[in-house]
């Protein structure tokens, strides 16, 4: 299984990893409740090992145990473990550190969470030749730093080399991420989940910085939950579920004809244009959702007002809103500038763009939390944003939203069931229709009654999003603002939640304005899609025209860097 | 559907007011805690009911038997009067205590005040509350003590109000901080979006979400209140003689000490037990509060 292409000097079959039946527990013993268990594989110069797996598979503690940092109380047990020909089993600490930096570089997740705050660049990047003593002098070791930056593609190294993390961008802080995992020039680079902070176009060059790092002879280990990235820079793949590998092959075959069912589930759960009108996750039996709420929400919203011509008005209407603030340095920058839209009764609007495009606070204007520099909402033919907060309160009920983090937005001391409650009890002041009603609630979203008395604290992430969500239905809006409703969610979940908005969509015949980065979630569910960049609105359309056949430049290289499976029949990536 | 959040079925099944929550919690609670809830009770006893633990009248004067070492009639000896000093230190508890929580609690109380103003009135409101309390920071608490002493006499209550002014601004950053959190939070925007009118968000959702780690600090503060008094005492701000208040018998017991060092080390020991105890309770209720022990069924 050699790849075509590789340019290595050792020869292609040194294995510079050998993992065998690798076992990792937290418990008592190495055989107590094992996180990762039985996980095989083998490293090889110029490959990249794909390990793909949803939250708690193992994937991470994996990797961090080749570095010896799967933790302080962490047994690590296999028939075989060795780097560089080394057998790391009994390792301590000092034997690791002889390895770390030198051998085996790790690039984490958030580089503003791994890059001390407090120091420069190119201390933080200088760190590994100054600690293995490669150069006598300070003027060397910058020097080294400026070269690595310079490889890695941060503009004005030398400049940004003194600057502090948090004055570097989000791309810059995560390629000097990788600069100081490969300053020590080691012979394998561990990448944990490198590209889930970063915008798309972003993401796309550090996805091509691995790519080329793979391809100068180092051998890479990168780890994701998103199919997409995996399929773009592994050659083989293992797929980890429970701690457990439950597949694992050459990486094309692996995406386009999948053998184990949870394979299948994964990239059966990735949303797209492809997937839009099906559902993402096996679903349970078609969920009856109780005549009573139906009925309401249809009564609710037969009220629709029509216009001069007979034509129901929109639900939403933004009309050249803009909206500006101060930042921390005093400089006023405009964050929302003329963004116009309409969205119509049942109708799913999904806004892409970039962070800092301004389709957050696009969000808060229209639920009328701030209030426009210039320009108007309307709700419902009514004017929205230009009256008082107080004329505003009572028709609240009318727009609800669902957050990306439902845990912050939930009163940690609350239940369950006193987060729903909260929102009913506006129009229902009876206590045991109230508790009807909730229970109705929790039926829709499929949550289990007894999950009443729970605290947010106590459910899993995806339990909790369906909680916002039955918070956001309960008042029985015409308007559902989703602001990156599934971001923070596994795959399978995501498809499960995702289904689940689209499920109460036909039948509450709600209208969603649903603003998310991930352009296949997106394609999925919207039938018009805006896209914003800067505060503006660039593109607008139908979501298949303004997806797959984009108009402006800037839509073509968002839709083109976003990394896509290679599925059968369509092309790897989409040509700008 | 997607599974539970593991390890938290059981938490639901362990049923409130049960035997078997009674022994988990028991378990959970450790031994020094216990030991110090117990100092406490008999510190609170002394307080409310001297008469159980006095051996002797604090004030009945012996003279025959002036600056005797601790025996078995006098368990804590006696001073240059002859009277007892078990019975001066029990008689001393009350005033230890309700100084340490009154004053505590005014504190605390007026920290909420200054608190809410200053965290969600607004730019101006802040600003001004704010110089405020970096003025009062800047005094240390003996001067501003002499200054209340001064100006109103002293008394238990000029001694509450010193005390209560020293330490009060210091809750009150803190919780301006909390506040100021909070406000920000995702679910009183998520409130906001509900449509609930602001004071109705203010009492449900920030106050008691800010003032959560109130309950511990009060704990604790009453530790350090109580050594304030005893401080306040020992250098004559406090309660005028002869009442047995312990900084007070402190004062006293210092000409003695080569004579009679059991003038100085008992109300000393008072002193120090009873902080000890009410900041042990303090940071156990704190580790409740935040989570980090909780009543498990293993």
């Amino acid at each position: 299984m050699s790849l075509p292409g590789t340019q290595t000097s050792s020869p292609a079959d040194e294995r510079l990893v050998r993992v065998e039946s690798l076992k990792v527990s937290f418990g008592k013993t190495v055989d107590h409740n094992p996180v990762v268990c039985g996980v095989s594989f083998t490293l090889r110069p110029g490959r990249a090992l794909g390990i793909v797996g949803e939250s708690g598979s193992g994937k991470s503690v994996t990797a961090r145990s080749l570095l010896g940092l799967a933790g302080r109380n962490a047994k690590v047990a296999a028939d075989r473990f060795e780097i560089l020909g080394n057998d790391v089993l009994g390792y301590g600490d000092s034997a690791w550190r002889r390895l770390r930096g030198l051998d085996l570089g790790l690039v984490s997740q958030d580089a503003l969470v791994s890059l001390d705050q407090l120091r420069r660049v190119s201390q933080e990047v200088g760190e590994g030749p100054r600690i293995h003593k490669m150069y006598k002098r300070k003027q060397e070791i910058f020097e080294r730093v400026v070269e690595l930056l310079d490889q890695v593609g941060v503009p004005d190294a030398a400049v940004k080399a003194r600057q502090l993390p948090h004055e570097l961008s989000g791309g810059q802080r995560q390629r000097a991420l990788i600069a100081s995992a490969l300053a020590l020039d080691p012979t394998v680079l561990i990448a944990d989940e490198p590209t889930t902070a970063l915008d798309a176009t972003v993401q796309a060059q550090v996805l091509e910085l691995l790519a080329r790092t793979r391809d100068s002879g180092k051998a890479l280990i990168i780890i994701s939950h998103d199919l997409a990235v995996i399929s773009q820079l592994a050659d083989e793949v293992i797929v980890m579920r429970s701690g457990e590998v439950v597949e694992r092959g050459v990486a094309a075959e692996i995406f386009t004809s999948p053998k184990h069912e949870y394979t299948q589930k994964l990239l059966d759960a990735v949303p797209s244009g492809h997937s839009r009108g099906s559902r993402l996750a096996p679903s349970e039996a078609p969920r009856l959702a109780t005549v009573g709420e139906i009925r309401v929400v249809r009564e609710h919203h037969a009220k629709l007002r029509l216009d001069a011509n007979g034509t129901p008005l929109p639900v939403l209407k933004a009309h050249g809103l803009v909206k500006s603030f101060v930042g921390p340095d005093g400089v006023r920058r405009v964050v929302v500038d003329d963004v116009s839209f309409e969205l119509r009764a049942g109708e799913t609007l999904g806004i892409v763009g970039e962070s800092g495009s301004g389709k957050s606070t696009t969000a808060k204007l229209v639920l009328g939390l701030e209030v426009p520099d210039r320009g108007d909402v309307l709700l419902g033919g009514d004017p929205w944003s230009a009256i008082k907060e107080r004329k505003r309160r009572p028709r609240r009920s009318d727009i609800s939203i669902v957050y990306q983090d439902p845990l912050s937005s939930f009163d940690p001391r609350w239940t369950v069931e006193r987060v729903i409650g909260d929102t009913v009890a506006r129009d229902v002041s009876d206590g045991s229709a109230r508790r009807t009603r909730i229970n109705d609630l929790l039926d829709l979203v499929s949550l289990p009654v007894h999950l009443r008395r729970r605290r947010p604290l106590e459910l899993s992430g995806g339990q909790r999003q369906r909680v916002a969500i039955a918070r956001a239905i309960a008042p029985s809006p015409r308007v559902i603002v989703c602001d990156e409703p599934v971001s923070a969610l596994d795959v399978s979940i995501q498809a499960q939640v995702l289904d689940l908005l689209v499920d109460l969509r036909d039948q509450l015949d709600v209208s969603y304005l649903f603003i998310s980065h991930d352009l296949g979630v997106v394609h999925h569910v919207s039938d018009r899609v805006l896209v914003m960049q800067d505060g503006r609105i660039v593109e607008e359309g139908h979501a298949d025209e303004v997806l797959h056949n984009p108009r402006e430049e800037y839509t073509r290289k968002l839709v083109s860097a976003v990394p896509r499976l290679k599925v059968p029949g369509a092309s790897a990536r989409v040509v700008a | 559907m997607s599974a539970v959040a593991p390890g938290y079925d059981h938490v639901a099944e362990l049923r409130f007011g049960s035997w078997k929550y009674i022994r988990a919690f028991a378990r959970s609670v450790p031994v020094g805690v216990w030991i110090s809830a117990l100092f406490l009770l008999l510190f609170i006893i002394s307080g409310v009911a001297p008469a159980v633990f006095e051996t002797h009248g604090p004030l009945q004067e012996n003279l025959t038997a002036t600056l005797k070492a601790p025996s078995f009639s006098h368990l804590f000896g006696t001073d240059q009067l002859g009277r007892d000093t078990f019975s001066r230190v029990v008689a001393g508890t009350g005033q230890s205590l309700v100084i340490g929580f009154v004053a505590t609690a005014l504190a605390v109380l007026a920290a909420i005040v200054l608190g809410l103003i200053a965290g969600l009135g607004g730019k101006w409101a802040d600003g001004v509350i704010s110089r405020l309390l970096e003025v009062m920071f800047a005094f240390p608490v003996l001067l501003l003590a002499l200054l209340v002493v001064v100006v109103f006499g002293d008394s238990i209550t000029t001694e509450i109000g010193a005390v209560a002014l020293g330490t009060a601004p210091g809750y009150a950053r803190m919780l301006r901080g909390q506040l100021i959190s909070v406000r920000d939070t995702g679910y009183v925007e998520s409130a906001r979006v509900v449509g609930h009118p602001f004071g109705k968000i203010v009492w449900q959702h920030i106050l008691p979400n800010a003032i959560r780690p109130l309950v511990a600090l009060y704990t604790l503060g009453v530790g350090q209140a109580v050594i304030w008094a005893s401080g306040l005492s020992f250098l004559g701000l406090g309660v005028p003689p002869p009442s047995p208040e312990w900084g007070a018998l402190l004062d006293s017991g210092r000409d003695y000490v080569t004579a009679a060092w059991w003038l100085e080390v008992t109300p000393g020991l008072a002193i120090v037990i009873l902080a000890l105890s009410v900041t042990v309770i303090g940071r156990h209720l704190q580790a409740r509060l935040e989570g980090r022990i909780r009543v498990d069924a293993s």
